[in-house]
């Protein structure tokens, strides 16, 4: 009888390295992951929260981004052009398929009321700016991420195209139909 | 109402919601690195947990092996089965009979006396006058 037991990554690479020689120094420029981790994780997660709105889920989102980044560059992020553009890009990815996976169980339930807003929220954001985040909600997953970006992150078409994997005409045509959208929504002629 | 009012709304709402999520309502959470360094030995006592088990539940569940009969102090071994056919003594034909299978002969030879049984001693085998 054989047991085929795990080996840990962690111990597979030590073992690489110890093989492999001396091990090469990670450059100095290069953001050590638990720096952007301590840098980067709360604007990622009101980012996250923008998209879902629902702040556990957010933060579920954003470890996950920063676990897979850990995975697959471990501490040497030389090999990542600009981190925060690729932990954007996966946070804002992730929470896409969330939007997916709810509005595909929501296909599946009996239908439900709105949930009613908590009162601390209302008193925090205000009537007015709630009744825009409701209609933020009803947006595409897709015009919301573009909003997002371009609204509270402040990044332009370009970056917002590179960041989605799209191009910028489709970045400028997503927000004017989300505009055209929330306006509508909103009741504003 | 313009574009650029429209824009600051949607701003204005996206910024009071963000700011709505703090550091201290935040779930700590340990960085990627630490936390992978810290759990690297759970699936390595996790099989080798498995491994045990396996082990113990084989140990415990193996059925009995058979239990072989004593012998006797003094009795001499079981005399070697023989693997000569034995030659029926009312054989008729020249062309040989069926061969006995290795049991019966071991039984035959077991019980036959040594004598009779060799064909040595039993001659050539002539054809039967009508």
């Amino acid at each position: 009888m054989t047991f085929a037991l795990p080996m840990p990554t962690s111990l597979l690479r030590w073992m690489r390295g110890a093989m492999s020689g001396p091990a090469v120094a990670a450059p100095a420029d290069a953001p050590a992951i638990s720096a952007l981790y301590r840098e980067r994780r709360l604007p990622l997660i009101r980012m996250a929260v923008l998209m879902v709105d629902d702040q556990p889920t957010a933060e579920d989102i954003v470890q996950d981004v920063f676990t897979r980044l850990y995975r697959r560059h471990r501490d040497d992020l030389s090999a990542v052009a600009d981190p925060y553009a690729y932990l954007i890009s996966g946070v804002m990815n992730a929470a896409r398929s969330v939007l997916r996976r709810r509005r595909i169980a929501r296909a599946y339930l009996p239908p439900r009321r709105d949930p009613v807003p908590a009162a601390e929220d209302q008193a925090l954001l205000g009537a007015d700016n709630l009744e825009v985040i409701r209609a933020l909600g009803r947006l595409t997953a897709r015009q919301r991420q573009i909003i997002v970006l371009r609204y509270w992150s402040d990044l332009s078409e370009r970056e917002i195209a590179t960041a989605l994997r799209i191009s910028a005409g489709t970045v400028k045509s997503t927000a004017h139909h989300a505009l055209r959208v929330l306006r509508a929504q909103l009741g504003e002629k | 109402m313009s574009d650029t009012d429209l824009e600051q709304r949607v701003r204005r709402a996206l910024a009071a919601r963000a700011a709505a999520v703090t550091g201290q309502g935040v779930r700590p959470a340990a960085d990627p690195a630490r936390a992978e360094t810290r759990r690297w030995w759970l699936p390595l006592s996790a099989g080798l947990a498995a491994a045990a088990v396996s082990i113990l539940v084989f140990a415990l569940l193996r059925p009995p092996a058979p239990v072989a009969p004593p012998v006797m102090p003094g009795s001499s071994p079981a005399p070697a089965a023989s693997s000569r056919p034995t030659p029926t003594p009312t054989a008729t034909s020249s062309q040989a009979g069926p061969i006995p299978s290795t049991s019966a002969s071991a039984s035959a030879s077991a019980s036959a006396k040594p004598e009779t049984a060799s064909p040595a001693s039993t001659g050539p085998v002539t054809r039967a006058t009508p």
